[in-house]
């Protein structure tokens, strides 16, 4: 009875088994058709994709309720933000267009790497968006930047135009103990340094990770000498004894910074400033919010200055590297008349003001009418620092960005590869870590930046 | 009765062949291995030979440019460098850590399973985690380890952990060798259980020591579960990225840059494809050529055990 009973239930068991696999392969045979299923694709295609790197907690609750409101006023639309670092961009991007998923709008792309997209006919004409703003509006360092002259349109707009290596923050508390005034140049930023670094505070933070923080900084720093990375015609200028200058000074700047700064990058330079192990660092107008949420008891201690640069005696110049964070809408972008709305809606005044003030000071206006608006200047945080807002924006309009260095300077497509490459940081570890001497570090340098421009 | 017998004449034509249902049960596995793993494989080998953008995907065949570019340049050997230190020093950390503990998890103690549970913690962090721990922990100004050593008076200022080579390195093993210690552990202890309790008695007997009878009795026993770690660690460390990524993004300069990191850069940074493709190709060469050695020691160690 019991042999019966077994042989019964392996046969029973073996043809439930077998039906069992049938089945298996029929259900998912037939998943397969309802993923495949065209109003299963349709109804994907109304979720909309925007891309940012702002990702601070007050800007995603910003950008939160600026795309509510613009799926409220287009039915049928839903808009999926998703946050980036500036170094995860053309990552993610490269693997999106991959897989044919291409975000429908992108914000704060760096202009370096918009103009290399642009290169590859990768992005869509933004001249109607430019129309229906105004483009007598916007500042006009940025549109001279971010137009294609040979196709003849603007393939990104800067949504803002600030400078995050331009300012240096400074501890007025500190300066005034050591009996020193804010400086103006590099020999009175590193005797500003030195008398204030005692006590466990380091007189200045020079960050020089391996990040586009530390690669801004130094181009700042070059240009600052008076030095350039390309001659105008684009041929290498990196070894100069202007960039041997400014290593010289940055090799001088490091010894009063904290030993880690060749790991800092901008959370790093922030916060070392806000929680007052500092007493000078370059950083954008984050730092006012930061600072009063954060560290009020240093609320009024602190104040910002330009950042400053090689004495003009000595060949030095005024000038700032510039964020110049662009819009943009990739050309394979599903629809390009949605992706234009949503690029409209954010510069709607209301809109673009409350992203404005989600971080005030950080990202500044790159429309005059927004930046001269009542409704612009009326965040509390902007006029208790009115004096350090102005000097912001002084330091903003003073800015350039590393596709043209000069106004003398062709278009440089290739100068996001020279960024992601981070040569330019590294030559500065060469000097600091690697011991190398400024001027073999520049020299080494330029046989870099050659090369990449070559391949 | 079976429900074959009972099954109408109609129903039999239905009925696949045993060898074609055996065929068809491993085709969605042969399907997933070839789209998976023979495809990409096929299609690295093919970008490797092409000057590719990694934007537009589109580009010329270049023959073995890619390759003369890479084996070229200073940048690609001190990286493999790079990567042979990492993977040679996170080995030897984590055999010796991972023997060591699991030793110690084979001796009877009170809170035994609580301590075999809390072992397995480095493992199940994610990279992002574990990176971020210790960045808090090793951080120059506020830090717990500086600030220890600091207050311990064996240091006056804070050490640069990952700023200064070689120590980027040696911190970055040491911090590898602690997140991945745990499957060591967990391969050995469950070797060490299985080894018969006798054998130890009868090395008492005989007079050996600790040391003697982990070298004749442990060792010996462990020898093969040894060799598959070192097999698949070596191949998992070689090809390690989040945590040297995240940990040091492969500075100070180029001091910490693997591989894996070059490859990213080239494919990402600096939208060579091609060139990165080149770099992945040769790095499963190496692969493969540490696999075969493992495989020739193996088999002439069985041979010999067989003997």
């Amino acid at each position: 009875m019991k042999e019966r009973d077994s042989s019964l239930n392996l046969q029973s068991a073996r043809t439930t088994r077998r039906s069992l696999l049938k089945g298996m392969g029929l259900l998912a045979a037939a998943g397969t058709g309802v993923l495949a299923a065209p109003h299963v694709v349709r109804a994907q295609g109304k979720t909309l994709a925007f891309w940012t790197t702002q990702r601070g907690p007050t800007q995603m609750k910003a950008y939160e309720e600026i795309w509510k409101a613009f799926e409220a006023a287009n039915p049928g639309f839903t808009v999926a933000p998703q946050y980036l670092t500036e170094e995860e961009y053309l990552p993610k991007l490269t693997a999106a267009m991959a897989a044919n998923q291409v975000p429908d709008l992108m914000s704060h792309m760096p202009p370096e790497f918009a103009m290399a997209l642009n290169d590859r006919d990768l992005l869509s004409p933004m001249d109607e968006i430019l129309k229906e703003v105004g483009a007598d509006d916007f500042f006009e360092n940025s549109l001279e930047l971010l137009k294609d002259e040979k196709k003849g349109f603007y393939p990104a707009l800067a949504i803002v135009n600030s400078t995050t290596t331009g300012p240096l923050w400074y501890r007025k508390d500190l300066l005034e103990k050591a009996g020193v005034t804010v400086p103006t140049n590099w020999a009175e930023y590193l005797a500003v340094a030195k008398a204030t670094t005692k006590g466990g505070i380091f007189g200045n933070v020079y960050p020089f990770g391996k990040t586009s923080m530390g690669d801004k900084l130094f181009l700042q720093t070059i240009w600052q000498a008076g030095g350039t990375v390309f001659n105008p015609d684009l041929s290498v200028a990196f070894n100069s004894p202007q960039v041997v200058r400014a290593l010289e000074f940055v090799q001088a700047a490091v010894k009063l910074s904290p030993p880690s700064a060749a790991t800092y990058a901008y959370a790093e330079t922030i916060n070392v400033f806000v929680q007052g192990r500092v007493a000078m660092a370059p950083y954008s107008g984050r730092v006012l919010g930061n600072m009063v949420s954060n560290n009020a008891k240093l609320e009024n201690d602190f104040s910002v200055t330009p950042f400053p640069h090689l004495a003009e005696g000595e060949g030095g110049r005024k000038v700032f590297v510039g964020d110049f964070q662009s819009l943009v809408i990739p050309a394979a972008a599903k629809d390009k008349e949605v992706s234009k709305a949503m690029a409209l809606w954010l510069f709607r005044k209301e809109n673009y003001i409350k992203y404005l003030h989600a971080v005030p000071g950080h990202n500044l206006p790159n429309l005059k009418s927004i930046a001269n608006s009542e409704e612009y200047k009326a965040d509390p945080l902007l006029q208790k620092y009115a004096q350090e807002s102005q000097t912001l924006i002084d330091a903003t309009s003073m800015s350039r960005s590393f596709l043209k260095e000069t106004p003398e300077h062709q278009l440089n497509v290739r100068a996001g590869s020279i960024f992601n490459s981070r040569v330019l940081v590294e030559t500065i570890h060469d000097v600091i870590i690697g011991g190398v001497s400024p001027a073999d570090a520049a020299a080494k340098g330029a046989d870099k930046i050659a090369s990449i421009m070559k391949a | 009765m079976t429900l074959a017998l009972d099954a109408p004449a109609a129903r039999k034509s239905w009925r696949v062949s045993d060898p074609m249902l055996g065929f068809l049960l491993v085709l969605p596995s042969l399907l997933l291995f070839l789209g998976l793993i023979v495809y990409p494989l096929f299609q690295a080998f093919v970008l490797s030979f092409h000057d590719v953008s990694t934007l537009t995907l589109e580009g010329e065949y270049v023959g073995l440019k890619n390759y003369e570019d890479v084996l070229g340049r200073s940048e690609f050997w001190i990286s493999f460098g790079n990567t042979v230190i990492w993977t040679v020093g996170s080995l030897i950390g984590q055999i010796s850590l991972g023997i060591l503990i699991a030793l110690l998890l084979n001796t009877q103690f009170r809170g035994r399973s609580i301590a075999r549970g809390v072992m397995l913690m480095p493992y199940m962090l994610s990279s992002v985690v574990t990176v971020m721990i210790w960045q808090w922990m090793l951080n120059d100004l506020y830090g717990v380890v500086d600030a220890t050593l600091m207050a311990w008076g064996v240091t006056d200022m804070p050490v640069p952990w990952l700023t200064r080579m070689p120590n980027a390195m040696i911190t970055t093993i040491m911090i590898g060798t602690w997140k991945l210690f745990p499957f060591v552990v967990i391969t050995i202890l469950a070797r060490l259980q299985t080894i018969p309790e006798q054998l130890y008695e009868a090395a008492k007997i005989d007079g050996a020591g600790p040391f003697a009878r982990f070298l004749d009795i442990t060792l010996p026993q462990i020898k093969s579960v040894l060799l598959f770690i070192l097999l698949l660690r070596g191949i998992w460390d070689f090809k390690e990225f989040d945590l040297i990524f995240l940990m040091t993004g492969g500075g100070p300069q180029i001091g910490t840059q693997t591989l894996p990191l070059l490859i990213y850069k080239e494919a990402f940074g600096q939208l060579h494809l091609g060139r990165g493709a080149a770099i992945a190709i040769l790095m499963l060469i190496i692969m493969t050529i540490m696999f075969f050695i493992y495989l020739w020691y193996y088999q002439r160690e069985e041979k010999r055990a067989a003997q």
